[in-house]
């Protein structure tokens, strides 16, 4: 927990704001110019440099796996993609460094300029969602309902599959779909290429969709 | 009587028969609040709950405590340091009243606050 610099800040400001506010009102110091100015560090700054830090390193808490799992309902899909023998695309990128533990916001992220902006909006809307929907739902009845909002940006690969290395147009499928792939028009996780980033949540809408078909 | 003497007692008589008007319970409560070391106290005392809430959604990094923390823990801390810079620029307010009343004289260091409730 400590090894992140911000958190030991955060903690470190908040120790010391902690003992002098402490110190104000066990002890009911004379409120002179000296007592004033203990609680300008004891009330603002401290308090600040804690608000601060402590921001930081809850955004960079947010992005990791751990966290998206905290709620129920995701705890299949961090087990899967944490999982060293499953071969879904999630698992497969989270062996990866670059996506390591904070793989599920690497993929799910929006990007540009205000890809970090419209990502914590509908984070937002995920804990409302989960609140007031999803929250004493079981897995069982929660998973057919979970649907990704909007179907998965190819651009998302793009960023490191560019489709742009000659070995890659080698590839009979690839060098087919090109432009496909490169106008979203057909998924890089569809059935017929890579297959869904999170297998068992595939077959699990696809029974749904079976049975409804049935009824 | 001389004349100063009777509109002296006219007008404590005018004052007598008028009644006080008695402060609402709004205004008593707020300048019960805002007495200097009381409000330093509650600031001080505000402080104390937003910090435990941002360090609780430190320790568990969940959706609910972060939400806490970063709605309700920010807001309570930024009204402990408003109650505090209005403590200190109200007694900005009365030492510059006391320089000007006062002309010449300027306290060395400035009026120290009273705080009634403190121990001798």
């Amino acid at each position: 927990m400590l090894s992140d610099p911000f958190l030991l800040i955060a903690m470190v400001t908040t120790a010391s704001s902690a003992v002098l506010l402490l110190w104000f009102l066990i002890k009911r110091p004379l409120i002179n110019r000296t007592t004033k100015v203990i609680l300008l560090f004891g009330i603002g700054v401290l308090p600040l440099a804690t608000a601060g830090s402590g921001n930081v390193a809850g955004y960079q808490a947010m992005k990791t796996r751990t966290f998206c799992q905290s709620c129920h309902v995701m705890t299949p899909y961090g087990n899967d993609s944490a999982d060293p023998t499953s071969l879904g695309l999630a698992a497969r990128h989270g062996r990866n460094e670059a996506f390591g533990a904070e793989n599920c916001y690497t993929c799910h992220a929006d990007y540009g300029m205000f890809g970090t902006l419209t990502t914590k909006l509908g984070g937002l809307r995920h804990v409302y969602e989960y609140t007031f929907n999803f929250h004493y739902l079981t897995l069982e009845e929660a998973l057919p309902k979970i649907h990704i909002r909007k179907p998965f940006p190819n651009s998302t690969c793009i960023r490191c599959h560019s489709t742009q290395n000659p070995y890659w147009n080698q590839i009979g499928d690839h060098a087919s779909t090109l432009d496909e792939v490169r106008a979203n028009t057909l998924s890089c996780a569809s059935a017929g290429c890579h297959g869904a980033a999170h297998p068992f949540s595939h077959e699990i809408h696809e029974r749904e969709r079976a049975k409804a078909g049935v009824k | 009587m001389s004349e100063v003497a009777r509109d002296a007692s006219t007008a404590e008589t005018a004052a007598a028969s008028t009644p006080a008007k008695r402060p609402g319970r709004l205004a008593r409560m707020l300048r019960y609040l805002t007495e200097p070391a009381r409000a330093l106290r509650l600031s001080a005392g505000l402080t104390l709950v937003a910090l435990f809430l941002m360090v609780w959604s430190m320790v568990v990094p969940t959706p609910m405590p972060v939400m806490i923390a970063m709605t309700l823990g920010q807001g309570i801390g930024t009204l402990a340091f408003a109650l505090f810079g209005f403590v200190i620029f109200i007694d900005l307010r009365r030492a510059r009243r006391d320089k000007r009343d006062h002309g010449s004289f300027i306290p060395e260091t400035p009026p120290e606050i009273d705080d009634p409730e403190r121990s001798s």
